[in-house]
């Protein structure tokens, strides 16, 4: 009878461990899922590409610039019209490089520039996301640009031209983070894409300087105010649990409540974002790099 | 000369009579201010309880109760009369939506007291998150008008 026991044991220690890892795949893929959803929505991704709550992230917002009207598109996972077809080679150089599997340039009110720094990790997680989420059917539409802007091949030139201006204004292209909570502001969330002054060309004067754009609010009709840690004209008065709690809920230390810009960006982004991540961006906030 | 006198009055009852309205109007204009204030002074001593600078989470209830009353007490027509929008010698954040587009504005105003009584509703549950949750959805309320009947900062 012994080794008849001793078979038997050994089988259930197999079981054992063929049950153990799959509890394990499927604990680092729910995990890998969650982290994919609270970036796509603290990204911008649902705030961008979703104009009815009902068919999230099926695209068709409409982004008033004085360019135009810009018109985002399907990114769910249908085939026709979104990104079901797409490779993880495919999505990595669209987020990063700004250009669609067709080899198109993407216009930069797409702000690929921003996530060119993001972790291929994080990227691949939204995708992931992307993907197990209902497929939404929904044509996408034309933007609707002024002249010369309409044409996308002039793209090309705006590419290499904002390209070594940036280059100019801003030194080295390649970005690396300090810590998290400057990754998530600078690259993830991409705060200065509104709050930091900008060049003729669009450019991002300083990507340490989120003293506030002039020009988003006569754009946006709101305020893209200055949020560097200056005491009087930023948010340097704000302790780290104030801002943990504006990105959250919108409220300021005041009493008074984010604009209408800003307030959509809460609700559909930074508060998804973990209390250890937000306390990590207050932290960056509040540190001698932002100036 | 009885002529002189009576144009002479008449002209300064039309120059008093104007101070008057337009101390009566600077007056509302700092009086809705202050309600103002008041409600964003509430609104910090919750949010003060829940971002857990202090710990005196007793004092949420009646700060969203005092809210809901300063609400629902508010009578537009007297606090917002037409003599108080912004002119040249009356500053106001106020816009003039709230006189153009009046009924949107009552709107507002009814939204914001419905979201402050789910608040009280909360705070009277004493879950925290809740209230954050109901704060939350306050703020978006009151954000949103602000946005469309409040000047906006430089």
């Amino acid at each position: 009878m012994a080794p008849v026991t001793i078979s038997l044991e050994k089988r259930k220690i197999k079981y054992l461990y063929i049950i153990s890892f799959i509890f394990l795949i499927y604990t680092e893929k729910s995990l890998s899922n969650e982290n994919g959803k609270i970036l796509s929505y603290a990204a911008g991704c649902y705030g961008c590409h979703t104009s009815d709550p009902k068919k999230p992230f099926g695209g068709g917002y409409k982004i008033k610039t004085k360019y135009g009207t810009f018109i985002t598109p399907n990114i769910t996972k249908d085939i026709t019209s979104g990104i079901g077809k797409w490779s993880k080679t495919e999505f990595i150089q669209a987020i990063k490089h700004g250009i669609s599997p067709s080899k198109k340039p993407y216009y930069p009110a797409f702000p690929y520039s921003w996530y060119s720094n993001m972790q291929d990790s994080d990227i691949l997680d939204i995708f992931d996301y992307l993907n197990s989420i209902p497929s939404i059917q929904k044509k996408n539409s034309s933007h609707d640009l002024k002249f010369p802007y309409r044409i996308r091949e002039t793209l090309w030139l705006w590419r290499i031209i904002n390209r070594s201006l940036q280059k100019k204004e801003n030194g080295s292209l390649d970005v690396s983070y300090k810590n998290r909570g400057e990754y998530l502001i600078k690259s993830v969330v991409h705060c200065s894409a509104c709050h930091s002054p900008r060049t003729w060309f669009s450019i991002i004067k300083d990507h340490e300087n989120l003293n506030g754009k002039i020009e988003t609010r006569k754009l946006l009709n709101d305020g893209a105010p200055n949020i560097s840690k200056d005491k009087i004209e930023g948010i340097g008065s704000w302790s780290e649990s104030d801002i943990v709690f504006f990105l959250q809920t919108g409220i300021k230390p005041n009493g008074d409540f984010a604009g209408k810009e800003m307030s959509k960006i809460i609700e559909n982004g930074t508060s998804y974002l973990i209390k250890e991540d937000l306390e990590k961006i207050s932290k960056y906030l509040l540190s001698n790099k932002n100036k | 000369m009885i002529k002189i006198i009576f144009i002479i009055t008449f002209l300064l009852s039309i120059i008093i009579s104007n101070s008057v309205f337009a101390q009566n109007a600077e007056d509302i204009i700092k009086y809705r201010i202050n309600i103002m204030k008041s409600l964003g002074n509430h609104i910090s001593i919750i949010a003060a309880n829940l971002k857990g600078k202090v710990s005196i989470n007793e004092d949420i209830l009646p700060h969203s109760q005092s809210m809901l009353l300063t609400l629902s007490s508010i009578n537009i027509e007297k606090l917002f009369p037409i003599n108080t929008k912004a002119s040249d010698s009356l500053k106001t954040k106020t816009l003039d939506s709230v006189w153009v587009d009046k009924d949107l504005f009552q709107k507002s105003m009814s939204q914001s007291i419905k979201k402050t009584k789910d608040l009280v509703k909360a705070a009277e549950s004493g879950n925290n998150q809740d209230i954050a949750k109901s704060l939350g959805a306050l703020g978006k309320t009151c954000g949103a008008c602000h946005d469309k009947f409040r000047k906006k900062k430089n």
